[in-house]
């Protein structure tokens, strides 16, 4: 378990920080909304998503 | 709105927390030990700070403050390797704070109180920052104007008491507060329900902001990505001072390690707990946008009051209040009791301790609860909108990330020492205090301008080393964080890991009086009960971990020097902590070395039967078969003389003579039968003071007249030696070899008796044809003859003389030699021999 949560913190680390200013955020606005909260927050979302799979169960 | 009504509703909202608590203390305390109240128990993280605050910074600086929230998520992903490890150590040392594990860690040393002293003083801005949130709150719903005087102060008190009520009933602060964690969680669901409800609601009626917001060119940058190399630090740099704030902050370790009934409520908080910042994050942007859409002239840090109030209702905008009003309180309850601990336990009780007053701390402690509260509310009087006012939450937190080095280190790294963390720590606070605070003071006016210029170019406070376009926070943290680190990895490094103190051990009775006296009589009567059993050493450590949790580890170190003594083989706490991780994989391999060793020993063991059982079989039929062969003729001769009574006398004295040396065979078999089987039954040894001497003559006097019958010379060389044995026994042995000796010599028998070092060795020897080749692995085998014989006198030897404790074996050289030793004195009793 603890392998897998180290490479949770590692996913999350990636998606978190990587160097947004490098990635074409200000282009298309999909349904009207800003591309950058929409990533960050979808991917806030996936992680905690998978940390709800991951520590469910005991 | 009216201010008295303003007023009413808070005092409402303070007294339904007390009622929260009550009841969280009486029949809601399941609820308030259940995971869900752990989980949203966390989110104290999420202050005033969170609620008015990031809608004020996303208005202005974008997205940045997503970052605050996106540390502690990635923090509480890693809990498997550090709150759940932390909860493990405070359970078994009672901790109540980081400066008490970094005591545990690196032993009595100016680091604990340094760093529990440093943290009041980084901390009280950030409680200030809360007390100024409600008044600032009240006085703008109140309509700017603050007829019942200052809002805070009262607010302040009552929070203080309700922190003192519901925290500090009892001395030991390591206990559960049930009331305090259902209360926190209960206000982070007000803080949650009002700012969706808000966010919901302007929505609603404004609709959304976003595509105006990518029209307007003031607003676009806002939505964009942190621009080049400096944003992206400064993005990294929220990211990961965020998280270490969430790791290190006094309220966050009390309510995430001390108030934890369960480690698996981690499991449901490392999920739950992120999924409610990110709720709570959901409308920050779109009431960030509208705001500066609508109301551009507005503090952008009341835009969650000023939206409601201007395009919903006033109702709405009481509800966003109280929302306002629930983060800062639940903070400021929990930071202010943290704190207060943090100063009984490290800075007060010492000084207590030494002027013999330490029964007093309980009011101490509850009196640095008032103190720190009264000191927040100062300083927010004096810094009013001051700079040092407004950023003192990020700088708070950079204090606060100062932890970071020597409590990480000292969790994952054994060569961290005492020295390296002390200068580590201490040159990041002195970094922080020159990068950070002291420009803030500047900025605030406090301190001449000219401050910020620095003295030289390269020592610029906002611009070490002549960097430019940081701003100030990242600088401040990236420079106080490298230069803290490197210092408490070098110095480490360069220091010895210095003496490792020597365990203490003591009696029970002596340590249950000290936590009697000192913890009062219940508490002294719960030790008694939990340090039944253990050893000197663990019940001292048992007592220490509880005198430690109350009065704070170097008061409990140095109240334990009376009642205890150094054990140097007792292993000491620090010791334990350095070895737990070593230790850990080292047990769970040689539990696995055992098992597979008790694996090869059962089986081992149960060949060994095996062999035993066929043995056993193999000696019956043996046996059988040997009685069988002289039964038979004897049977064959009886009937041979009963059928032939007028047999010649010549014939029937032959016959006669057959029949009786066959019986006498037979006789002699079954001796030897018996005897084995006495060995079998397990006889006991009769040691008794012998002569081996004498004895060894008597058997030669005994064995005698055979020789004379055989024309057999017995020669003899004896040396006098004296040995606590049986004397029937060895009797028996001697008479078994000079038997078989007699047996096969020609012409000569020979025994030697010496004394060998502590044993005694017998030697017989004859001029035969000697054990032939093939023979002599079987020798001492039972029914193994080669001359006729019964086959039971040597394999009868060898048990009686390992019986004895001796050794018997077969010498090499002409003939045959049997040589066997005795120990001087038997040990101790194996009558059933060697096998």
């Amino acid at each position: 378990m603890k392998e897998r949560a180290l490479a949770l913190f590692l996913l999350a680390l990636a998606l978190f920080t990587p160097p947004l200013g490098l990635f074409p955020f200000g282009e298309r606005w999909p349904w009207g909304l800003p591309p950058l909260y929409l990533y960050l927050f979808l991917a806030w979302g996936l992680v905690i998503l998978l940390a709800y799979f991951l520590y469910r169960k005991p | 709105m009216s201010a008295l009504g303003v007023l009413l509703i808070l005092f409402l909202y303070l007294a339904s927390l007390f009622l929260v608590a009550l009841w969280g203390e009486g029949r809601g305390r399941a609820l308030a030990q259940s995971a869900h109240a752990y989980a949203f128990s966390l989110a104290v993280y999420a202050t005033a700070w969170t609620f008015f605050g990031s809608v004020g910074r996303a208005a202005t600086e974008g997205m940045g403050f997503l970052a605050i929230y996106l540390g502690p998520t990635l923090i509480l992903l890693l809990w498997p390797f550090l709150h759940g490890r932390l909860l493990q150590l405070a359970r078994t040392h009672r901790l109540t704070s980081w400066a008490d594990f970094l005591f545990l860690r690196y032993g009595p040393s100016p680091l604990a109180p340094l760093v529990a002293g440093f943290l009041v003083v980084g901390l009280l801005p950030y409680l200030a920052l809360q007390l100024k949130a409600i008044a600032q709150g009240f006085l703008y719903l109140s309509g700017g104007k603050a007829p019942i005087g200052d809002v805070a102060l009262p607010t302040a008190f009552l929070l203080a008491l309700f922190a003192i009520l519901f925290g500090t009933r009892h001395l030991d602060p390591s206990e559960k507060h049930p009331g305090l964690v259902l209360a926190v969680a209960f206000e982070s669901w007000v803080k949650l329900l009002a700012f969706l409800l808000v966010g919901g609601v302007v929505l609603w009626q404004l609709g959304n902001p976003f595509p105006q917001a990518q029209e307007d060119p003031r607003l676009r940058p806002l939505l964009l990505p942190p621009e080049g190399l400096s944003g992206h630090l400064a993005w990294v740099s929220l990211v990961l001072l965020s998280g270490l704030a969430f790791l290190f902050l006094p309220r966050q370790f009390h309510v995430s390690v001390v108030e934890n009934a369960n480690p698996h409520h981690l499991r449901l908080a490392a999920w739950l707990f992120p999924l409610y910042l990110l709720f709570i994050n959901l409308p920050v942007a779109p009431l960030a946008l509208w705001g500066r859409l609508l109301l551009p002239q507005e503090n952008p840090d009341l835009y969650v009051l000023a939206l409601p109030l201007g395009f919903a209702s006033p109702g709405l905008a009481l509800l966003a209040f109280l929302g306002g009003v629930s983060a800062a309180t639940a903070m400021v309850i929990v930071e202010s009791l943290a704190l207060s601990i943090l100063i009984s336990n490290h800075l007060l009780s010492p000084l207590l301790l030494r002027r013999k007053a330490l029964g007093s701390l309980l009011v101490w402690r509850r009196i640095s609860i008032l103190l720190v509260m009264l000191l927040a509310y100062l300083y927010f009087r004096l810094a009013g909108e001051a700079y040092a006012l407004v950023a003192m939450g990020l700088i708070s937190f950079v204090a606060v990330a100062q932890l970071t080095p020597p409590s990480l280190l000292g969790l994952f790294w054994k060569g961290a020492t005492p020295q390296g963390a002390l200068v580590g720590f201490l040159g990041g606070i002195l970094v922080w205090a020159y990068t950070l605070f002291l420009p803030a003071l500047a900025r605030s006016g406090w301190l001449p301008h000219g401050f910020l210029e620095g003295p030289h170019p390269l020592l610029r406070p906002e611009g070490l080393l002549g960097i430019q376009g940081l701003d100030p926070v990242t600088h401040g943290f990236l420079a106080s964080l490298g230069v803290n680190l490197a210092l408490a990895v070098g110095v480490s490094l360069f220091t010895q890991k210095g003496h490792i103190p020597v365990g203490r051990t003591g009696e029970l009775a002596e340590l249950a009086g000290l936590v009697e006296r000192v913890l009062g009589p219940e508490v002294g009567k719960a030790f008694r009960e939990e340090a039944l059993g253990l050893t000197g050493s663990q019940a001292v450590a048992l007592a220490e971990s509880w005198l430690s949790a109350s009065l704070g580890p170097a008061t409990a170190r140095l109240l334990l020097l009376s009642a205890t003594r150094e054990a140097p083989d007792a292993s000491s706490p620090f010791e334990a902590l350095l070895e737990e991780a070593a230790r850990e994989s080292r047990e769970v391999r040689a539990y696995a070395r055992a098992l597979e060793e008790a694996k090869r020993e059962l089986s081992e063991a149960y060949e060994r039967l095996k062999a035993l059982d066929q043995a056993k079989d193999e000696i019956l039929a043996a046996v059988s078969h040997e009685l069988k062969t002289p039964l038979t003729a004897v049977r064959a001769l009886a009937e041979i003389l009963e059928a032939n009574p007028d047999l010649e006398e010549g014939e029937r004295h032959r016959f006669t003579a057959l029949l009786a040396k066959e019986a006498a065979r037979l006789s002699r078999l079954v001796e030897g039968i018996l005897a084995y089987t006495r060995l079998h039954a397990g006889m006991p040894l009769t040691l008794t003071p012998t002569d081996l001497k004498a004895l060894a003559q008597e058997a030669l006097a005994l064995v005698e007249p055979l020789a004379r019958e055989k024309g057999i010379t017995m020669e003899s060389q004896l040396a006098g030696v004296q040995a606590l044995t049986d004397r029937d026994r060895v009797l028996q042995v001697l008479l078994n070899l000079l038997h078989n000796a007699l047996r096969h010599a020609r012409s000569r028998v020979r025994l030697e008796l010496n004394p060998r070092g502590p044993e005694a060795l017998f030697r017989i020897r004859d001029d035969g044809p000697g054990v032939p080749q093939e023979a002599k692995a079987l020798v001492f085998e039972p029914f193994q003859s080669f001359s006729g014989s019964t086959g039971l006198g040597l394999f009868l030897a060898r048990r009686l003389v390992e019986g004895l404790g001796g050794r018997i074996w077969l010498e090499e050289g002409e003939g045959a030699s049997f040589a066997f030793t005795l120990p001087l004195e038997v040990a101790h009793e194996n009558p059933g021999g060697g096998r």
